[in-house]
């Protein structure tokens, strides 16, 4: 059981006011949507929740445990935050590995789990820097759901997929908030992002302005 | 400590710790060939031929003069490159920014390190291979130690090779530090090379600076050459160096602390 609560969070950057008291709580075994346009403010709350951003007022309370203060990053956490980025001149499998030996306990088969069910080949011999957009972005994706962390966030996860490869990651993403994972997702097309969320929060400058749940037969 | 792995595996693997050591061997390489060419095998000793002390050549300037550049160049530039192409991300939600800090410090530190030392190494045991470890007498105007006054002057009269070691590990230490230059500049630069580049320029500027002061002898540069054709004191050396890594490490430590990953 994860939980991220929010509280008055509020960032500015360079003067620019990003993030305007935002207050939310978000609990496991939910897939909740972020929408709003460029520049309202979903990905720096992403940021934010990740541990990447250091609030100016206010808190990130992830269960029960403040970040940067109880702790400096969330304890199991997996995030594809706008483009994905890795290793140029190592292949998929090895640029995950590498990653998963920061924190330790996560196995090989794992890994290659989850490579195969974002669907890319775990022995392609091709190094990342011969990847396509897609299989960048299925990487990314990979690398964030790689041994199941109890929190994903992931922004724009469905760019440059291909419709096949969108229902495989639709997929995916239901699957592991059934096993009680909590999941925001940000995303441009509307229709994913209501069949994704159950809960849909609406940004605009740097607040949360509406609150929206879904019924769909997706749950 | 996984992190500090993971840094290392980064900075030992890279493209640019290679350019480096290959850069490092091949200025060493020139000199011993050069130094063989020109002056010959017999009645030569191992203090000349090794590229520290041999100042018969523009090899052994050259080699200290892009020391900077040789220590930064294998990772230096990696925290610049990470924060750039947004790859910090996928660290800094597994690490505290602290920990990143330190193995990046850590990796930066002993790259730079082994780029300096290898090719001094190699090039003092290939030297070795050829001339013999004589100690030179002091008015044969060799090139080291001419006096008590000189650094490690006691070590070179008893054994010139070991001379040549400890130079090698002091040129490495030095080197390590450096490189943590590029490190903290990070945040200032605006692309890689200049992360990699700047260290050397700053470097070359203080010691204009000492030298326009009649300070020369804390020329940093200078005091990394074995051949001592300046005249330093040990508490020079330590002092500089003590900068060098203390400026460092303190704005490495203030700058990631705080630092928001976008």
């Amino acid at each position: 059981m994860s939980e991220i609560k929010i509280e008055d969070l509020s960032k500015q950057i360079k003067g620019a006011l990003i993030l305007d008291k935002v207050s939310i709580t978000l609990t496991s075994g939910k897939i909740y949507g972020l929408r709003g346009k460029n520049g309202s403010g979903k990905t720096m709350l992403m940021r934010a929740m990740a541990g990447l951003l250091i609030p100016d007022a206010g808190s990130v309370i992830i269960n029960g445990k403040t970040l940067h203060k109880d702790i400096s990053f969330p304890e199991s956490i997996g995030i594809l935050i706008e483009n994905p980025s890795f290793l140029p001149q190592y292949t998929g499998f090895k640029n995950l590995k590498l990653l998963a030996g920061l924190t330790g306990g996560i196995s090989d088969e794992e890994i290659r789990t989850a490579l195969d069910r974002v669907g890319l080949d775990p022995e392609d011999k091709r190094t990342y820097r011969k990847y396509s957009l897609g299989m960048k972005q299925k990487l990314g994706i990979a690398n964030a759901i790689m041994g199941e962390p109890d929190i994903i966030i992931l922004d724009e996860p469905i760019n440059a997929l291909d419709e096949e490869s969108v229902k495989k990651i639709k997929k995916v993403l239901l699957e592991i908030r059934d096993k009680d994972k909590l999941i925001i997702i940000a995303c441009h097309d509307r229709e994913e992002l209501e069949y994704l969320s159950d809960i849909i929060y609406e940004i605009k400058d740097g607040s949360i302005v509406d609150r929206k749940e879904i019924t769909n037969d997706n749950a | 400590m996984n992190t500090v792995k993971f840094e290392l595996y980064r900075a030992f693997h890279s493209r640019s710790f290679v350019i480096s050591l290959l850069i490092g061997s091949v200025i060493c390489a020139l000199d011993l060939i050069t130094f063989c060419v020109m002056v010959g095998l017999g009645g030569r000793y191992l203090v000349q031929a090794w590229i520290g002390t041999d100042y018969l050549f523009a090899y052994n300037q050259m080699f200290y003069i892009l020391l900077p550049v040789l220590a930064c160049l294998p990772y230096g530039g990696s925290l610049y490159t990470d924060v750039k192409n947004g790859y910090d991300k996928n660290i800094c939600v597994k690490a505290s920014r602290l920990n990143y800090a330190f193995a990046k410090s850590v990796s930066v530190f002993l790259s730079g390190f082994v780029s300096v030392c290898l090719p001094l190494v190699v090039n003092l045991f290939i030297a070795a291979g050829m001339y013999s470890n004589y100690v030179p007498e002091r008015l044969n105007a060799t090139s080291i130690a001419l006096d008590d006054i000189y650094l490690f002057a006691a070590i070179s009269d008893k054994n010139p090779a070991i001379y040549c070691l400890v130079y090698i590990l002091v040129d490495s230490l030095f080197a390590g530090a450096m490189a943590l230059t590029s490190l903290s500049l990070t945040v200032k630069v605006k692309s890689s090379f200049t992360a990699v580049v700047t260290p050397m320029v700053l470097f070359f500027m203080f010691d204009i600076f000492v030298g326009v002061k009649d300070y020369g002898n804390w020329s940093v540069l200078a005091m990394l050459n074995p051949w001592q054709y300046m005249h330093f004191y040990w508490y020079q050396m330590l002092t500089v160096y003590l900068v060098i890594l203390i400026v460092n490490v303190a704005v490495i430590t203030i700058t990631s602390r705080k630092r928001d990953v976008l």
